[in-house]
């Protein structure tokens, strides 16, 4: 059944075009469409690599050019007048091609039955015959041998798609559920960093980058002595920059920048000042840190009282 | 760093079978040039040189301090101390320069052949140095070196080939490609030269890997950068364009203008020679174009930034240790605040507190005034200015929308050489600096 329509969507197609791919079956099995298409394609030089490639693309031209006059091509071109009988004489060349590898009766058996036979005769004569009724005995022996044959075929089939199917539904279920982790790896975005004495003034706090990314600063901004937490992120192109203790400097090793205790850029190509984190005295007098809120210099936040805990 | 002691004894293999390749190599020059090419006296003098090779081998295998060749450390001081970003800039163009100049003497084989030889004696040498070897020898920057002297050797035939063929042309004969005119077949000629290409660097490939494994570090951190984070070295141009020019400029602005830029050539190309042969005469400002953007933009930065740039991006000479704590004093300025406040002697003009947004925009404006002038003037007035003076002749034939696509690509690639040296001598950080919009030039 499902060859049978395979090869109904394989010529119908072209038959309905020209009698161009109605001519490749047909050389296929008989050699005697070789020479034929020689002639045709004579300019192009017959090398012996591309001999193959060269004989369908001339047998292909010639029987292009048999749409409108007929030439010497192949026996495809014999009836061609008629349309439908063009696509028949492809199908019964494909069909013989398989005689030989397949079981003989199976494309006739195969096909719904009642137009079968008429296509075959279509070859021979060309107006098309009425179609014979159908036998009672070949519907049977759907029905029987080969229906089963080709019902277990498809449950075969049915049942590995189907199978398929589910098993790559779940598993695409599974994939999405990689999306909603059940443990955040990510610190909280509030933490307690201690009390205001450990952090004396001109001290750069560097204990809490590789867990929370936050230098906690005690210094003098502006005449005021501040403790404030800058965000380890540089300005220019986000890589983390190191605090050099001898020169006093945060410096980034990707492109060079320099950034004062302060966070406020002098050197390199970082555009703007480090950001701030919202720091806050909490309820048990420990400094808190909350990372959901930044404070950039350019903008003027860094005169918002959350920014900073005066000493 | 270990003691040097150590370090000769380590290298001592290394060095040793350089120097017994570098004699091979001329050994077998100098019998090419006896038995084919009648030469002589050239052959006697490339064999003395090998000769010479070989002691040096003998010498570097012992790995003793006092025998192994190098260069006296007067030298590499003085090479340390001179070296920097303006030299080094301003030298490879110098040197680029000279090699086009006097591309006639070059591209002798002779020449080019003694040149090869004195750079890898002068790399030998620099060898036994343990910072030189340090970086040089490090799985990752082999290939640089390789693409060094491979681009060099390439650059050397099509020159060699440009020469000849601007001869021939000069005498009124065609040049060489159109002599030997024979087409050849894709299928078997061209594929199976591939294959055969293919299974020679797959097994270069494979051998490489073995002897030369790539480095393996720890996990990636986000919060963990390493000293100095280097980009693959295809990208170290890029890498060091991002030191004088914010991201979103240097990062996809400029990259896309090359991309572009290169896409445009074809439309912008009007000059009908050249097509099919080697010639430098023909199409000089194309060749010079081509080769400054990629040769001196491109190459040069890349080995800039594989070799010389260290620790937190500071500059290091070549045989100068990679040290973390090496201060480089350095003040960047932007315009605006070198206009205003130095030269004026006024505050930067500041929107007043709780102004509107427009009245801000204005304000922004009003500060980055000079900036944005002089880059209107750069973009806007140098092109008519070029089109009738330098570039008559241009405008003239491309016509109005192409000059000014082509004027102002090459305006903006000359942007990056310009701006280095604004860096350099004004300590210039951007001409436009907008960070409340992240907008900066």
């Amino acid at each position: 059944m499902a060859r049978a329509k395979q090869g109904a969507a394989g010529e119908g197609a072209p038959g309905e075009a020209t009698a161009a791919p109605a001519a490749k079956p047909a050389a296929k099995p008989a050699a005697a469409a070789k020479p034929a298409a020689k002639p045709a394609g004579g300019k192009t030089g017959p090398s012996v690599t591309a001999k193959p490639a060269a004989r369908d693309t001339a047998s292909i031209l010639a029987a292009a050019r048999a749409g409108s006059k007929p030439g010497p091509v192949s026996k495809a071109d014999a009836p061609a007048g008629v349309k439908a009988a063009l696509s028949e004489a492809g199908r019964q060349a494909r069909a013989d091609a398989a005689g030989p590898r397949r079981d003989g009766p199976k494309p006739e058996a195969a096909k719904t039955g009642h137009e079968a036979p008429s296509r075959t005769a279509a070859l021979k004569t060309a107006p098309p015959m009425p179609s014979r009724p159908p036998k009672a005995a070949k519907v049977e022996e759907e029905t029987g041998r080969r229906g089963f044959l080709s019902l277990a075929v498809g449950s075969f089939m049915a049942l590995g798609f189907t199978s398929l199917a589910v098993t790559g539904g779940l598993f695409s279920l599974g994939l999405a559920r990689f999306l909603f982790p059940n443990v955040l790896a990510e610190p909280p975005s509030r933490f307690k960093v201690g009390f205001k004495e450990g952090f004396p003034a001109g001290k750069v706090e560097t204990k809490f980058v590789a867990q929370y990314g936050v230098w906690v600063v005690n210094s003098d901004v502006g005449g005021q002595q501040q403790i404030y937490a800058l965000k380890t992120v540089c300005t220019h192109l986000g890589c983390t920059p190191n605090w050099l203790e001898a020169e006093q400097k945060f410096k980034c090793p990707c492109h060079g920048s320099g950034f004062y205790k302060d966070g406020v850029n002098f050197e390199g190509p970082a555009p703007r000042p480090l950001e701030r984190y919202a720091i806050k005295i909490a309820d048990d007098g420990q400094l808190e840190v909350d990372k959901s809120k930044a404070f950039q210099e350019e903008l003027g936040q860094w005169n918002d009282p959350s920014s900073y805990v005066p000493v | 760093m270990h003691s040097n002691g150590q370090f000769l004894k380590d290298v001592a293999g290394f060095l040793g079978s350089y120097y017994t390749g570098l004699a091979l190599m001329n050994a077998v020059a100098a019998y090419l040039l006896w038995r084919r090419s009648k030469q002589p006296a050239l052959a006697l003098a490339w064999t003395v040189f090998s000769a010479a090779m070989m002691i040096l081998a003998g010498l570097a295998l012992s790995g003793e301090e006092r025998l192994v060749p190098k260069l006296p450390s007067a030298v590499t001081s003085l090479v340390n101390q001179l070296s920097g970003p303006v030299l080094y800039t301003l030298g490879t163009t110098a040197l680029l320069t000279v090699l086009f100049v006097f591309r006639r003497f070059f591209v002798k084989p002779m020449v080019a052949w003694t040149i090869l030889n004195g750079m890898l004696l002068l790399m030998g040498l620099s060898m036994a140095d343990a910072n030189f070897a340090s970086i040089v020898m490090k799985p990752d920057n082999v290939p640089i070196v390789g693409l060094v002297f491979l681009l060099a050797f390439f650059t050397w035939v099509a020159t060699k080939q440009a020469v000849v063929n601007d001869d021939r042309i000069a005498q009124g004969l065609p040049p060489m490609e159109k002599l030997d005119d024979e087409k050849v077949l894709v299928w078997p000629d061209l594929v199976y030269t591939e294959l055969i290409c293919m299974v020679a660097v797959s097994a270069f490939l494979l051998v490489w890997a073995i002897f030369l494994p790539a480095p393996l570090e720890e996990p990636a951190s986000s919060v963990k950068t390493p000293n100095p984070s280097k980009a693959p070295w295809y990208f170290l141009g890029l890498q060091e364009m991002l030191v004088y020019f914010d991201p979103w400029y240097a990062g996809v602005v400029l990259p896309s203008l090359v991309i572009f830029g290169l896409m445009a050539m074809p439309y912008l190309d009007f000059n009908k020679k050249g097509n099919g042969y080697y010639s430098i005469a023909e199409r000089k400002f194309s060749y010079l174009t081509f080769q400054f953007g990629f040769l001196e933009l491109w190459i040069t930065l890349i080995i800039l930034g594989t070799f010389l740039r260290g620790p937190n991006w500071n500059f290091f000479g070549p045989f100068e240790y990679w040290s973390p704590y090496k201060v480089e004093v350095l003040n960047n300025v932007d315009l605006p605040q070198m206009f205003w406040v130095n030269l004026l002697d006024r505050p930067l003009p500041r929107a007043p507190q709780g102004s509107g947004t427009l009245a801000q925009i204005g304000y922004i404006l009003l500060r980055e005034a000079p900036g944005l002038l002089l880059l209107g003037a750069y973009l806007v007035i140098l092109p008519p200015l070029l089109a009738v003076t330098v570039f008559r002749g241009f405008f003239a034939k491309m016509g109005f929308i192409r000059y000014m696509v082509m004027s102002n690509l090459m305006l903006l690639m000359l942007s990056l050489p310009l701006k280095m040296i604004l860096r350099w001598t004004l300590n210039l950080k951007y001409l436009v600096s907008i960070p409340e919009f992240s907008l900066n030039f």
